[in-house]
């Protein structure tokens, strides 16, 4: 059972950061935040070419993390491989000893660097959950055929609260969690009473009791960027109050963190809110400061 | 039908440039109705390149996809060194089928298969996946119409209506999730759909439809 | 250089000749059609085989078409053909006149713009 299973299952209240691969094959910038964060977090996420940017591997950074001492949470996007490609992947994955995998369906690549290219789309999210609960529990790969060995995976997705339909998104967190989704890291909270209210309809579905759930939050660095994620960036929902907050603020890399700082401090209330998700994308530096702010530090110490 | 848009006339005489003798085959059928290769689009194309110095002359034929129709016209074809056909890419093919030793070269892009929804306006609709579902997602189909051909429910970046890869294009999802609640069919939704057996598509290659009963 | 030009017979057409007769310097050849929503992509194309350079469409304003929409669809086949000629690296073009009759400045302002235009083409 993976560390970070282990502690959601003992009740601990979990941290989770993001590690961005970088744009090239150094090692050493996955080192770096890697070593940074190793006190700090419990797991990293690395991500599969976020953004459908081409970035190092998420299956090679999640090794490179894993030799550094940090548990990785692989994220695997349905957008550049077929379901040969995912299965394939996620057996070599086991075989080297990933635990935890987070099945999105991925950002489209016309968003990205290469908008030119094809894409696979070949499964979802949640059929990707589905095959790789079946490869674990019932030893089948998606045709059916028999997978031998033990894999031992610990399997999440991700959910937003805060996209529409507003009202089908509850359903469709059920119905990852029923494909196999053992977590789930949500798309950032800013705004926390349409979060408090999905949570409530989590709750009345008994979904927090079938999976644990990890709320995301993003700190902001500066009143460009909250400008930027509130116009730019899809699935994003930034209520026009923390956008005025941060015009006021004199230092805003310190209202940043601040604002952070008491939305986790605010989700950690929330009943069903097993653990935060810190995506600090190109600013995991702060993340030790959220986390000893929140009053989560010291993290318990790995087995 | 089949949707297409006229080639930019620049590459069209990019490609015809070597020749001088043109037949502007506009086709009748589709891409009349979606106004890129129909008579009045040969005329036009035929008198844009004779300003250019072609010796080029406009002719249509009712549906270039069909072998009889292209037969009754060898004469006019065999006369000049080229075509270039307005048709689909369907109808530049079966045309080139009937004629192989004429070089034929397109005229239009073809785009997609898809209806006009108001005058100037086409979308669309279908992508041939050869196992139609649509009767699942209240008639709109998820494969064609979302980014990401998504069956199990919207992706993350759904926002009020509208496509996070397209914002001017409306959320397959939204739209699915709309019919359906007015349908009272909703807890369909919940269902997860397994993979799509996509070996019926044209990932397994070009696709043939043979009728026995019928064949000749 | 010949130009030619097509007048909506309610407007466009009489203010042709009262401004061929002011400004005896601007040449072109002149013909009324009933409206110039009439005036498709062919015609114009036509004008240009038949060895015309420029081709100038004077009608009603917009709002005043006595058929509701001819200068209005007028304009946008202008500027297809336009598009068009544009593609196949065509010096020749369209170019719009919308006014009454008495309007005849804004005649010689189009072509103001559209002989400079051509000429500049030829080269």
């Amino acid at each position: 059972m993976s560390f970070l299973q282990k502690l959601l299952k003992s009740g601990t209240f979990v941290v989770t950061a993001e590690v961005g691969p970088p744009k090239g094959c150094e090692r050493s910038v996955i080192e770096k935040k890697c070593r940074e964060l190793f006190d700090y977090v419990d797991a990293v996420n690395v991500t599969d070419n976020q953004t459908a940017i081409v970035r190092l591997s998420s299956f090679a950074s999640s090794l490179i993390a894993r030799e550094c001492g940090v548990e990785p949470v692989m994220q695997m996007v349905c957008r550049d491989r077929n379901r040969i490609a995912l299965q394939s992947d996620f057996l070599g994955a086991c075989a080297l000893g990933i635990e935890n995998f987070l099945c999105l369906t991925g950002d489209h690549q016309s968003m990205g660097n290469h908008p030119h290219s094809k894409n696979v789309f070949d499964i979802d999210s949640i059929q990707l959950l589905q095959i790789l609960s079946d490869l674990r529990d019932k030893k089948v790969f998606q045709n059916g055929e028999a997978v031998k060995g033990e894999i031992r995976a610990f399997l999440g997705a991700g959910e937003n609260p805060f996209a529409d339909p507003m009202e089908f998104r509850v359903y469709r967190l059920a119905k990852k969690i029923e494909a196999g989704a053992q977590f789930i890291q949500t798309q950032a909270v800013f705004d926390l009473e349409p979060f408090a209210r999905f949570m409530e309809e989590v709750r009345a579905m008994k979904l927090h009791e079938r999976a644990f759930i990890l709320a995301g939050v993003i700190p902001v660095k500066s009143l460009n960027a909250i400008r930027y994620m509130q116009s730019e960036v899809p699935g994003l929902v930034i209520p026009p109050f923390l956008v005025e907050r941060m015009e006021k603020a004199r230092d805003p890399k310190e209202e940043g963190i601040a604002m952070c700082v008491e939305i986790i401090e605010a989700v950690k209330k929330i009943e069903g809110v097993r653990g935060v998700h810190i995506m600090a994308i190109a600013w995991e530096s702060v993340v030790p400061e959220i986390v000893v702010r929140s009053g989560l530090y010291p993290r318990p110490k790995r087995g | 039908m089949i949707v297409g848009e006229r080639k930019p006339l620049s590459i069209v005489i990019e490609n015809l440039s070597p020749w001088r003798k043109i037949l502007v085959l506009g086709c009748g059928t589709c891409v009349t109705v979606c106004m890129s290769g129909g008579e009045k689009e040969a005329q036009e194309v035929a008198a844009i390149l004779r300003l250019r110095g072609f010796q080029a002359r406009a002719l249509t034929i009712e549906r270039q996809c069909e072998m009889e129709f292209n037969r009754k016209f060898a004469e006019e074809i065999n006369r000049e060194e080229v075509v270039l056909s307005l048709a689909c890419g369907i109808g530049v093919q079966i045309l080139s089928d009937l004629f192989p030793q004429k070089p034929i070269f397109p005229g239009v892009n073809t785009t997609f298969m898809g209806a006009p929804i108001v005058q100037g306006l086409w979308e669309e609709r279908c992508s041939g996946c050869g196992d139609c579902i649509v009767h699942l997602f209240g008639n709109i189909c998820p494969v064609t119409r979302c980014a990401k051909s998504l069956l199990n429910g919207p992706c993350g970046g759904s926002q009020k209506g509208k496509c996070e890869v397209k914002p001017e294009r409306d959320c397959a999802w939204q739209l699915i999730y709309d019919r359906m609640r007015e349908q009272g069919r909703l807890e369909e939704l919940l269902r997860i759909h397994p993979p799509k057996d996509w070996s019926s598509s044209r990932y397994g290659g070009q696709r043939k439809m043979l009728r026995e009963d019928v064949y000749l | 250089m010949k130009i030619a030009s097509l007048g909506c017979d309610k407007s466009g057409f009489p203010a042709l000749l009262r401004f061929l007769a002011e400004y005896p310097q601007y040449r072109m050849d002149v013909t009324a059609v009933p409206c110039l929503g009439m005036v498709n992509e062919g015609m114009m194309l036509q004008a240009f085989e038949n060895g015309y350079r420029g081709l100038l469409l004077a009608g009603c304003p917009i709002e005043s078409c006595h058929n509701q929409k001819g200068s209005h669809y007028a304009l946008l086949k202008a500027e297809r053909v336009n598009t068009l000629l544009e593609e196949a690296k065509l010096p020749m073009r369209v170019t719009c006149a919308l006014l009454t009759m008495d309007k005849i400045a804004e005649i010689k302002r189009a072509l103001d713009e559209l002989l400079p235009f051509l000429k500049e083409r030829e080269q």
